[in-house]
């Protein structure tokens, strides 16, 4: 597009905007026709402009000549500023095009970027955040980027899960920050072992012992509960999901894209054996360890635990098959790192020069899976999928207030945490 | 033996006793000549009397005729005495009452009570403690050449089991029977399983799964304030790690002696996961965990998921264990088949050892090496650490006390706090 229709249209937008006509007043059917090969820029929009957002735009514009960041959002000014600041001292720099009416600050930030004239918008939010912006930005017929996990609860994934509906009818592109899917040593791989390599699977596992995630030092006496819980996000469920849904999510994705199913059981048992009962450490767990069970009778041994420093620490998966076994990479070549792969293959999905990625559906369901094995350790109970679709937990807070007083519920104690 | 001579022998052996010779005065070179087929009865005597070791000999009676019982010994006299009653109770042990002859001289309790059992005129000990002591009761019992009914776990500790692992290859050597309280060992469907995967039903062996999913163990509701704290340890044991062993070692070891058992192996490492998420910080709960995961790996490579946990009434609960072949799979428990009760076929088990009627069964070896599995997973989930099985075989981590004494004063250990708590 030339620059005076670029201008046009957006101007056009902020009338209709102001009219209040909502999201993107024209409606893309061909995708490809709105925006095709040729000298013009795709324009990506990143909310939540922490280390992951900032980092995914790095990867996004190294893998990619032909994409330029032209809005931004965050709940924090200084984040944005600051990695705003930092990603104009990158090789890139040239197409950090963020201008003053495009940095949006504010709990509607994301709102105003969906709004605006992009046809990326990428999802790096902590991710209690994720369904709601999710569907803001299929709403707005944009293509995504979007981080894993994808929802914290039940009712978030499932309102996930209808964008992802709606985005597969639009042909929107939508790709996980998941990045297993797009790395070579691991596409192989799974090829490999969909195909027999090493006959049947007969027992799956995966760990992810490592050490803790903490955002925060301590809680500056300026802040009321609400920017504290989104400072120091790691340490709330409601906002983190606990890290077997923020972080173990990995390789639990990755054994459902093995299995190519989602298990239809758990049981799971844990707690917080050295993490304080203090206010910097929330109300999550540090080690969760989950049996869970496919439809076809494997078992996924899974065990995800954050513990001091100078512990034993590892992360791998091992796939037992009747005729042999595999880490996961262990039959595949290496290539580009699969945080900037993924990138250029959404680029090439939205162009139409590559096929069409939609990664929606398979991340709801492994964030799910994460989620029914948190519920499990936390009630002590067996939870199976149904239960978990059925679920109607809904832990976001009702409204988003700088001044509203939060209480975070206790650490989950099985036996008198019930799961509903 | 005629009654002649088992009075003679007795008063021969109170003389011995008195006069400072110990342990049994003669040497059992062959076992199987000194009783023989026939209208003989063997003798046994019980060292620790609590609820296991009452229904120990409840099991021994009705499986072995020929089997009685003469000595019985416990630190309390309340739990020895309480035990007696149980087995008098006439509706619910007529049938084997007539073989409860536990005299008032046989009758011993305190802390050297073990001895005095072991040193009496029986052909088999029954340990039934709490496992802390099994060690050093187990080889005492060797050392005077008893065959031996041996209570799991068979220990607390690395350098107990190593001990108990002594004393077990001197039963080999002596060819004492020892048959070990892991019932499932002489339980018919496990033993149907096992014949199953050993004929190839399922192919090699490729991952093996055990539970003890259950409630908790707490064997008092509160401290009584006459209680020192020895007392107060041994009253609630089940709290306190060194006389326990926590879970997975006390109970856990059931599915994980089938799993080892089945596998003709101990794991060679664990990294293991736990803590206490729902047990007070009271003294009443003691210094253990509610829930350990362990993930063992058997030196081919083949993982054992070991769960264990004590949730609250109405959480889960599931106790079984799985083993996965190339071919299929087998759920051990629930197998189908009804057979002999295990608690008492093990008893039959044994005699038919002892007398010669039947093979010749030692478990001691095996059972010590799944005693020494479960405390590597323990150590590991405690420590944060992976461990392999070379530590556990190095560890000088000995818990039981120095002394034993009523008044003395014991410090219990904290909650061990992966990164805090260091594996020795």
């Amino acid at each position: 597009m030339t620059e005076s229709n670029s201008l046009s249209r957006r101007s056009f937008l902020k009338r209709s905007t102001a009219a209040g006509a909502g999201a993107s007043a024209f409606t893309i059917i061909k995708p490809e026709l709105v925006r095709g090969a040729g000298k013009e820029r795709l324009k990506a929009g990143l909310i939540g402009v922490g280390g992951r957002g900032s980092g995914a735009i790095d990867n996004c514009l190294t893998g990619n000549e032909n994409v330029e960041v032209v809005a931004l959002a965050d709940i924090f000014e200084d984040h944005l500023e600051q990695n705003l600041a930092r990603l104009r001292t990158r090789k890139y720099a040239d197409r950090i095009k963020v201008d003053a009416e495009h940095r949006f600050v504010g709990f509607d930030a994301y709102k105003k970027l969906v709004a605006s004239d992009i046809d990326i918008v990428m999802l790096c939010t902590p991710p209690g955040y994720r369904p709601e912006h999710f569907e803001a930005a299929i709403n707005a017929k944009k293509h995504v980027f979007c981080e894993k996990p994808i929802a914290t609860d039940p009712v978030g994934v499932r309102r996930f899960m209808a964008a992802v509906k709606k985005a597969e009818e639009l042909k929107l592109t939508v790709v996980s920050g998941a990045q297993r899917h797009s790395s070579t040593e691991y596409v192989e791989t799974v090829q490999k072992i969909q195909g027999g390599a090493i006959g049947e699977i007969v027992a799956l596992y995966s760990e992810y012992l490592s050490g803790p995630v903490m955002h925060a030092k301590s809680r500056d006496p300026k802040w009321g509960d609400m920017e504290w819980e989104h400072r120091n996000w790691y340490s709330f469920i409601w906002i983190c999901g606990d890290q077997i849904v923020e972080q173990h999510f990995h390789n639990i994705d990755f054994i459902n894209w093995v299995m190519n199913a989602h298990p239809v059981s758990v049981v799971a048992s844990g707690g917080a054996i050295w993490r304080p009962r203090e206010e910097l450490y929330g109300n999550i767990y540090d080690h969760l360890s989950s049996d869970f069970v496919y439809a076809n009778g494997v078992h996924l041994s899974s065990v995800c635990r954050q513990y001091p420093k100078g512990c034993y620490s590892r992360v791998d998966d091992l796939i037992v098959g009747a005729k042999g076994r595999s880490t996961g990479t262990d039959m595949g070549t290496k290539g580009i790192n699969g945080q900037v792969q993924e990138h250029i293959n959404l680029v090439k999905s939205v162009l139409g020069e590559g096929p069409y990625i939609n990664h929606g559906m398979q991340v709801a369901e492994s964030t799910m899976t994460c989620i029914m094995a948190r519920e499990s350790g936390y009630s002590g109970q067996h939870i199976t999928w149904e239960q978990i679709m059925n679920s109607q937990q809904d832990l976001q807070p009702k409204a988003f207030d700088y001044k509203l007083e939060m209480t975070p519920p206790p650490l989950p104690v099985p036996g008198q945490y019930k799961f509903t | 033996m005629m009654e002649t001579d088992s009075l003679s022998r007795r008063s021969f052996l109170r003389r011995s006793t008195l006069a400072g010779a110990g342990a049994s005065a003669f040497t059992i070179v062959r076992p199987e000549l000194v009783r023989g087929a026939g209208k003989e009865k063997l003798r046994s005597g019980l060292v620790g009397c609590g609820g296991r070791g009452t229904q120990a000999i409840e099991n021994v009676l009705t499986g072995c005729p020929n089997v009685e019982v003469v000595a019985m010994g416990d630190l309390f006299e309340d739990r020895l005495e309480g035990s007696l009653k149980v087995l008098k109770e006439q509706k619910r042990n007529a049938a084997i009452q007539d073989r409860v002859r536990v005299d008032a001289e046989h009758r011993f309790t305190g802390f050297d009570a073990f001895k005095k059992v072991i040193a009496s005129d029986i052909d088999i000990v029954m340990l039934a403690t709490p496992p802390g002591y099994r060690p050093e009761h187990f080889e005492a019992a060797i050392n005077a050449k008893k065959h031996v009914f041996c209570e799991k776990p068979f220990g607390t500790d690395p350098v107990g089991v190593r001990r108990f692992m002594a004393a077990a290859k001197r039963s080999e050597e002596l060819k004492l029977t020892v048959k070990s309280g892991a019932q499932r060992r002489s339980q018919t469907k496990y033993l149907e399983a096992l014949k199953r995967v050993r004929d190839g039903e399922i192919g090699e062996i490729t991952a093996t799964y055990a539970n003890w999913i259950g409630g908790p163990v707490i064997q008092q509701k509160a401290r009584n304030p006459k209680w020192g704290d020895m007392e107060w340890e041994h009253r609630a044991w089940y709290s306190f790690v060194w006389i326990c062993g926590d879970q997975i070692v006390e109970q856990h070891l059931h599915n994980i002696d089938v799993c080892n058992w089945f596998m003709g192996a101990h794991p060679a490492e664990v990294t293991a996961s736990g803590g206490a998420v729902w047990r007070p910080k009271e003294e009443l709960y003691g210094n253990i965990y509610d829930h350990i995961s362990a993930d063992f790996v058997y030196p081919n490579g083949v993982h054992m998921s070991s769960y264990c946990r004590q949730y609250p009434r109405g959480c889960y609960g599931d106790v079984s264990e799985l083993i996965v072949g190339a071919k299929g799979r087998i759920d051990c428990h629930k197998m189908d088949t009804p057979g002999h009760n295990p608690y008492v076929q093990e008893h039959v088990d044994m005699a038919n050892s002892i007398l010669g009627t039947g093979p010749y069964i030692n478990e001691a070896m095996a059972v010590a090496e799944s005693t020494m599995t479960c405390i590597m997973g323990r150590e590991s989930a405690y420590s944060g650490q992976k461990i392999t099985w070379e530590q556990m075989m190095k560890s000088q981590l000995d818990l039981q006390p120095k002394a034993f004494d009523y008044n003395l004063k014991m410090d219990v250990p904290p909650l061990p706090v992966p990164g805090v708590y260091k594996f020795i």
